[in-house]
């Protein structure tokens, strides 16, 4: 097994691993999803409303907030001591008063406060509601851990994605130069290149077959590698994306733990 | 993950995963199908919404839950393989 970064930003990561089964690049994508577990909004506490938008439409908007999360000092409900009835080690309150003055105002994610420092709106520019002059907003909301399987509000990856890896290959000796494939191509991976085409970002390639469509004397041929994958991991803010790929790794090693617990028992 | 043995004689085991989707016994049943000695390995999942896959193993010549402790094993060696890789790639990524 090889594994290569290939770009990191702050939310986004991409790797290419290589040596690994479908299965595998496929349970790992799954557990990233429904089970790595991430804080959102999950109850609110409405003392006053008096804005167009119905309670529940805003509870709804509040939950689909990503919240930066801290899996360290948070527990999963269902495993915390409280036995999920909520304490300070299971749930985090978020606040939100605001009351528009004599013109209208946007209410953002920005404007809740929260009790942890640490869990706050991962995006501050998040619409809520737009209030009217003189109407108010006035509610609390708890925050906590929860899974993807729950609710896709939990998931801490907006996207997380695999493909394999493209191999495109050129026949000189077809070629004719015509470009078509060049113009064609949406990712901008061919260009004429003296008598032939030649290939620049061939990661980039999506597999569309654009170019051997548009090829009239089959020149192109596009393959994929066996059992090496491209990775695509995007963050919705709540971890980094290297946390998340790492964390989900541990989380689905404790699961076939688990299943050898039950393996050995027999 | 709450394993419940279904059946269990010497070459055929089968048990059913509470809790699970596809991406555990899937991958599963491949680790299970590299091994010579599995004739079969499949899972089948009842119901969608009940989100218990059940699956089935059956082996000549070895006993069904060797078989099954070592595919899990390998399992396991291969996600911690890659954690690791994952986790060596990530900090020599930061230094150039």
């Amino acid at each position: 097994m090889e594994i290569t970064i290939i770009r990191k930003q702050e939310n986004i990561i991409h790797f290419l691993a290589e040596g690994l089964d479908v299965a595998f690049a496929n349970a790992l994508r799954r557990t990233m999803l429904t089970r790595l577990p991430a804080m959102a909004i999950d109850e609110v506490l409405v003392l006053e409303n008096t804005s167009v938008m119905y309670d529940e439409m805003l509870a709804h908007r509040m939950g689909l907030i990503p919240l930066v999360t801290d899996l360290e000092s948070y527990n999963l409900p269902e495993e915390c001591d409280c036995e999920g009835k909520g304490c300070s080690l299971c749930q985090c309150t978020l606040t939100l008063e605001k009351q528009a003055g004599d013109e209208e105002e946007m209410v953002y994610s920005r404007d809740l406060s929260s009790q942890d420092p640490k869990i706050v709106p991962a995006l501050g520019e998040i619409p809520l509601v737009k209030l009217a002059p003189k109407q108010r907003l006035i509610f609390e909301a708890y925050a906590r851990l929860g899974k993807g399987v729950e609710n896709a509000k939990f998931q801490p990856v907006s996207t997380v994605s695999y493909k394999y890896v493209p191999i495109i290959e050129v026949n000189k000796d077809k070629c004719n130069q015509c470009g078509d494939c060049v113009k064609v191509c949406p990712k901008n991976i061919l260009l004429v290149e003296g008598d032939t085409i030649a290939t620049q970002n061939t990661l980039d390639c999506s597999l569309c077959e654009a170019c051997v469509e548009v090829c009239e004397p089959g020149a192109i041929t596009i393959d994929s590698k066996k059992n090496s994958f491209l990775f695509k991991v995007e963050s919705t803010g709540a971890l980094t994306p290297e946390v998340i790929v790492e964390k989900s790794a541990e989380i689905f090693k404790e699961r076939i733990r688990l299943a050898l617990d039950y393996a050995n028992s027999i | 993950m709450k394993p419940r043995t279904v059946e269990n004689t010497k070459f055929e085991l089968k048990f059913e995963i509470g809790g699970e989707g596809h991406s555990f016994p899937n991958l599963l049943r491949r680790t299970l199908l590299e091994e010579s000695s599995v004739e079969f390995a499949g899972y089948n999942i009842p119901h969608p919404l009940l989100a218990s896959p059940i699956v089935t193993l059956r082996t000549k010549r070895r006993q069904s839950n060797v078989v099954l402790r070592e595919a899990l094993e390998k399992m396991l060696a291969r996600t911690e393989e890659f954690r690791k890789k994952f986790k060596q790639a990530v900090s020599d990524h930061s230094v150039d």
